[in-house]
C-alpha cells in the first residue's frame, strides 16, 4: 500500500493530537496529586499521672484517643473504626461504632462485624515536666505501657 | 418592528416542527425526561445564587449555610429549591430510566443514547453527593468520610486514587475546597454538556421512540405550539409544587461535624442508603466499590439483552422481558436493601 502525501499529514495530525491528548490527561491526573499535605497529628498534652486512676477509661479531647490505666500502666486507644474510619464511642463497657455497628471490647478487640481488626493502640510517654502524652502519629502493639 | 417573532425564538430552535402524539401523550414517557431538564435548571440558577454567600471552608461553611437559612432574604426558598430540585432530579432520573426500559426506548438507533443516559445517570448522583458533603453538617461528614475511605479499599491503586480525589491524606480543606469546585463547576460543564449531547442524539435518532402501525393506521402528530404549550403546563405545575414542598419541608441541615465526640447513629445519604446497609454485612470492596460497579454494569448492559423484533415503544411488552425483569430485581433489591436501613 502507498502512502500518499495527503495520508501522511493527515496521519501526523490525528497521531501529535492523539500523543498531546494523552500528555495532557497525564499531566492531569499529576495535577490532582497533592504535593503537600496535611501533617500527621503531633503529641497532645493530656495532664499528669496521678489524674488516671488504674481502671479507668478516659476520652481525651482533640486526639480522638482513650487514655486506658491497669496495673502494668498506660496505653491509648485510637477511636477510629478500622472499618472504614468513624469515631466509635465509648457506650457502658464497649466501643460502638455509628456507622456499621461494629463492636469493640474496652480494650479494643473485636466483638462484631464489620470490623475485623482491633482498635490501633497509641503511643504514650511522659515529657520533661513529668506530664504524659498521646502522640497518634506512632503506633504501638497492644502490648505496650508507659510504666507507671 | 417587533421583537418577538414566533418562528425567530429559540423556542422554535429547540422543538422539531411537529412530534407523533403517540410520544407526547403524558402516559408514555410520563414527561419524565423533561421534568429532569427542569428540575437540573432549577437546581442549576439557585446553585448560582448560593455561591454568593457559600464558604467553603471548614470552618465557615456550616455557617454560611445558617446564614443563608436564617438572615439572607428569600435564602431558605433559594437554598430549600436547590436542595428539593436536586433530590427531584435524582427521583425522575431514575424513573425515567426505568420509563426507557420497560417501554423498550432504547432499542437502536437509540442505544448510544443510552449511554449518553447512564452517563447523566452517574453525574446526577456525583453532583448530588458532593453537593451533600457542602453542608459540612454532622451527616455530610460522616457520609464523606466513609465514602472516601472506601476509595483506599482499591487494590494496588486505593491511595493514589484517593490522594487524586480528596487532594489530601486525610479530609479536610483541601477536600472541602475539591469537592466544591466539582459540584460548582467540573460536574456542572460536564452536566449541561451531556444533556444537551441527549437531546440532540435524541432529535438525530428520529425523536422520542413510537410504535410501528399497522397497515391501515396513519401516524398523527402534534405541533410545535402544542408540544411547548404542554410543556409550559408540565413546568408551571412541577414548579409550583417544588416551591410547596421547599415551604413545607425546609432543606435540612444539622449541627456541625464533630470528630472528637462519638455520635449515636449515622445514616447516609438516602440514595446511598443500600450501600450502606451492605457495609454492615459484607466487606467494604465488594460492599461499596464492586456492587455498586456491578450494578452500575448491568444498567449499561441492558439495551444489548434486546435488540430488535415486536414489542417497540410499547409499555411491558412481554417479548422485551430480559432487560424489564433484570430492572425490576435491580431495583426490588436496592429498596429492600434501602428501606431495612432506613428503619432500622
Ligand atoms: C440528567 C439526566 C437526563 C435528562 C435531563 C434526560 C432527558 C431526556 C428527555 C427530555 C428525553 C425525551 C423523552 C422523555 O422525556 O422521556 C429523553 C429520552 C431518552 N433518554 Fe434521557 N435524560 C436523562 C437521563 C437518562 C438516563 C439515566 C437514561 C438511561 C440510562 C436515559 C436514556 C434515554 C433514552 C434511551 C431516551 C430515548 C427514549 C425514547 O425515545 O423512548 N436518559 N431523555
Ligand atoms: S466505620 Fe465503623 S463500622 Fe464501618
Amino acid at each position: 500500500m502507498k502512502l500518499t502525501r495527503r495520508d501522511f499529514l493527515t496521519n501526523l495530525g490525528f497521531g501529535s493530537f492523539l500523543v498531546a491528548s494523552g500528555a495532557l490527561a497525564a499531566m492531569l491526573a499529576r495535577f490532582l496529586t497533592p504535593n503537600v499535605v496535611t501533617p500527621a497529628p503531633g503529641p497532645v498534652e493530656i495532664g499528669s499521672p496521678d489524674e488516671y486512676a488504674v481502671g479507668s477509661l478516659t476520652h481525651i479531647e482533640n486526639a480522638r484517643a482513650y487514655l486506658g490505666r491497669d496495673e502494668r500502666g498506660f496505653y491509648a486507644i485510637i477511636a477510629i473504626c478500622t472499618h472504614l474510619g468513624c469515631t466509635p464511642r465509648l457506650d457502658a463497657d464497649e466501643f460502638v461504632c455509628p456507622c456499621h455497628g461494629s463492636r469493640f471490647t474496652r480494650d479494643g478487640k473485636v466483638i462484631s462485624a464489620p470490623a475485623t481488626r482491633a482498635l490501633d493502640r497509641a503511643f504514650v510517654g511522659r515529657n520533661a515536666n513529668g506530664k504524659l502524652f498521646v502522640d497518634r502519629s506512632r503506633r504501638v502493639s497492644g502490648d505496650y505501657r508507659l510504666l507507671a | 418592528m417587533s421583537l418577538w417573532r414566533k418562528e425567530k425564538s429559540i423556542i422554535y430552535a429547540l422543538h422539531p416542527e411537529k412530534i407523533p402524539a403517540s410520544g407526547a401523550r403524558l402516559t408514555y414517557t410520563f414527561g419524565l425526561g423533561g421534568i429532569a431538564v427542569l428540575a437540573s435548571l432549577i437546581t442549576l440558577l439557585t446553585g448560582v445564587a448560593l455561591t454568593f454567600y457559600y464558604v467553603p471552608t471548614p470552618s465557615d461553611a456550616h455557617n454560611s449555610i445558617l446564614l443563608i437559612q436564617d438572615v439572607v432574604s428569600f435564602g431558605a426558598l433559594m437554598r430549600g429549591l436547590h436542595y428539593w430540585g436536586a433530590q427531584w432530579m435524582v427521583v425522575a432520573v431514575t424513573l425515567h430510566l426505568a420509563r426507557v426500559v420497560f417501554t423498550g426506548g432504547y432499542r437502536p438507533p437509540r442505544e448510544f443514547n443510552w449511554l449518553i443516559g447512564v452517563a447523566l445517570l452517574v453525574i446526577t448522583l456525583v453532583w448530588d453527593f458532593t453537593g451533600y458533603v457542602l453542608r459540612w453538617d454532622d451527616g455530610a461528614y460522616w457520609a464523606f468520610l466513609v465514602g472516601t475511605n472506601l476509595l483506599r479499599e482499591i487494590p494496588a491503586f486505593g491511595e493514589t486514587i484517593y490522594r487524586a480525589i480528596v487532594g489530601d491524606v486525610q479530609i479536610g480543606a483541601n477536600a472541602l475546597l475539591r469537592f466544591y469546585g466539582w459540584h460548582i463547576f467540573g460536574l456542572t460543564v460536564a452536566g449541561v454538556f451531556g444533556v444537551v449531547y441527549h437531546l440532540w442524539r435524541l432529535r438525530k435518532d428520529g425523536g422520542i421512540s413510537r410504535p410501528l402501525l399497522d397497515e391501515n393506521e396513519t401516524r398523527e402528530f402534534i405541533s410545535r405550539d402544542e408540544l411547548f404549550f404542554r410543556e409550559f403546563i408540565l413546568s408551571a405545575l412541577i414548579s409550583a409544587a417544588l416551591v410547596f414542598l421547599t415551604l413545607i419541608f425546609p432543606a435540612p441541615i444539622g449541627v456541625v461535624a464533630n470528630l472528637d465526640a462519638g455520635v449515636t447513629d449515622v445514616r447516609a445519604p438516602w440514595i446511598f442508603l443500600w450501600v450502606q446497609n451492605l457495609l454492615r454485612v459484607i466487606p467494604p470492596l465488594w460492599a461499596g466499590i464492586i456492587a455498586p460497579m456491578f450494578v452500575l454494569a448491568l444498567i449499561i448492559a441492558l439495551p444489548f439483552l434486546d435488540r430488535r423484533g415486536p414489542g417497540r415503544a410499547i409499555w411491558f411488552a412481554r417479548e422485551r422481558w430480559k432487560p424489564q425483569v433484570i430492572l425490576a430485581v435491580i431495583a426490588l433489591v436496592l429498596i429492600v436493601l434501602s428501606v431495612v436501613e432506613a428503619v432500622r
